[in-house]
């Protein structure tokens, strides 16, 4: 089997991606719209350079990569401070998935609750 | 820019935009590996019964720091929002594929038809979406809403009464009535918060 491995500092490098915006705090943003089956967000405050920053933080982080499948890694990392809203609860993990073969790979990211199954399976 | 359009296995369509021509079977790929993710398809299921209905409510939000960037949430039966997908206007679509390409138009995003965002752009790329992502639905009637902050009022809304002015009452003085011609809307109304901020 071959693993392909997220390739952060390689060359070619995994690209970071926004994820379409998905996980950008917006205007109006409550608690209430991180509630399942939503997705989580970001708090106010964080745009998106900050956000590439955590991200790309979390999957240079070392020891801390999982393979969840061959084609996809997933990392995770606490932040010590809350980042975000996940599940109507603050999230205080940096989750990052990084996906899409060999050809067009790229990493993006998402802020966790502990609460999140996602988490306490890591 | 080139732009790949592709049907999935399920029947939902999905576009790859390119900065370079791709191989067929690449850009194949590529769509139908970013299409969606684990939290899109558990989403869908709530979404699928929401625009099952007649009529649909939807409300979109500007993402911070890109007011080009609609967040649309769609009521659910008990009011509840659920998230749909992010709208983007062509301009935003073109700076994103300066940064990375692809760019893939899949469950959770839509592209507006428009360089720019207007009610009608707005209307049209939610349908759109529907119809992409819903392929065996029949269109809702679409009630959709700008969020414009507990001190706005809808952009919908401003522009009726904007069209629509005050008949003046026959009891009013020569006086009053040059009061009245002279109204202008409130600038807080006509340029509401976030926009400012963003």
């Amino acid at each position: 089997m071959v693993v392909r491995l997220c390739r952060v500092d390689a060359d070619p490098p995994c690209g970071w991606s926004p994820h379409n915006f998905k996980h950008f705090p917006f205007a109006g943003m409550t608690r209430e719209h991180t509630l399942p089956p939503n997705p989580a967000r970001y708090l106010p405050g964080f745009d998106a350079e900050h956000i590439r920053e955590i991200e790309t933080g979390t999957a240079r982080t070392p020891g801390i990569r999982r393979e969840r499948t061959p084609s996809k890694s997933e990392y995770q990392r606490g932040m010590l401070q809350v980042i975000g809203w996940d599940l109507g609860q603050d999230a205080t993990l940096s989750f990052v998935e990084c996906a899409g073969g060999d050809v067009a790979r790229v990493f993006h990211g998402r802020p966790m609750g502990i609460g999140n199954l996602k988490a306490a399976s890591f | 820019m080139i732009t790949f359009e592709s049907q999935l296995a399920n029947e939902h369509r999905a576009r790859g935009f390119f900065r370079e021509l791709p191989d067929p079977q690449v850009a194949t790929a590529i769509i139908a590996e970013r299409y969606w993710d684990d939290d899109d398809q558990v989403r869908m299921a709530a979404l699928q019964t929401i625009v099952e209905r007649t009529n649909v409510s939807a409300i979109t939000y500007p993402t911070l720091g890109h007011r080009d960037v609609l967040q649309v949430f769609l009521r659910d039966g008990g009011g509840e929002p659920v998230f749909a997908c992010v709208l983007v206007s062509g301009a935003r679509l073109r700076d994103m594929l300066a940064r990375s390409s692809p760019i893939v138009e899949g469950f959770a995003m839509q592209v507006l038809s428009s360089e720019h965002l207007s009610v009608e752009s707005i209307r049209a790329a939610l349908q759109s979406w529907i119809e992409r992502c819903f392929p065996s639905l029949v269109l809702p009637n679409l009630v959709v809403e700008r969020w414009t902050g507990p001190e706005g009022i809808s952009q919908e809304l401003l522009e009726l009464l904007l069209a629509h002015p005050v008949d003046q009452p026959a009891t009013l003085s020569a006086t009053d009535a040059d009061v009245v011609g002279e109204l202008h809307p409130d600038p807080g109304l006509a340029q509401p918060p976030y926009e400012l901020a963003a």
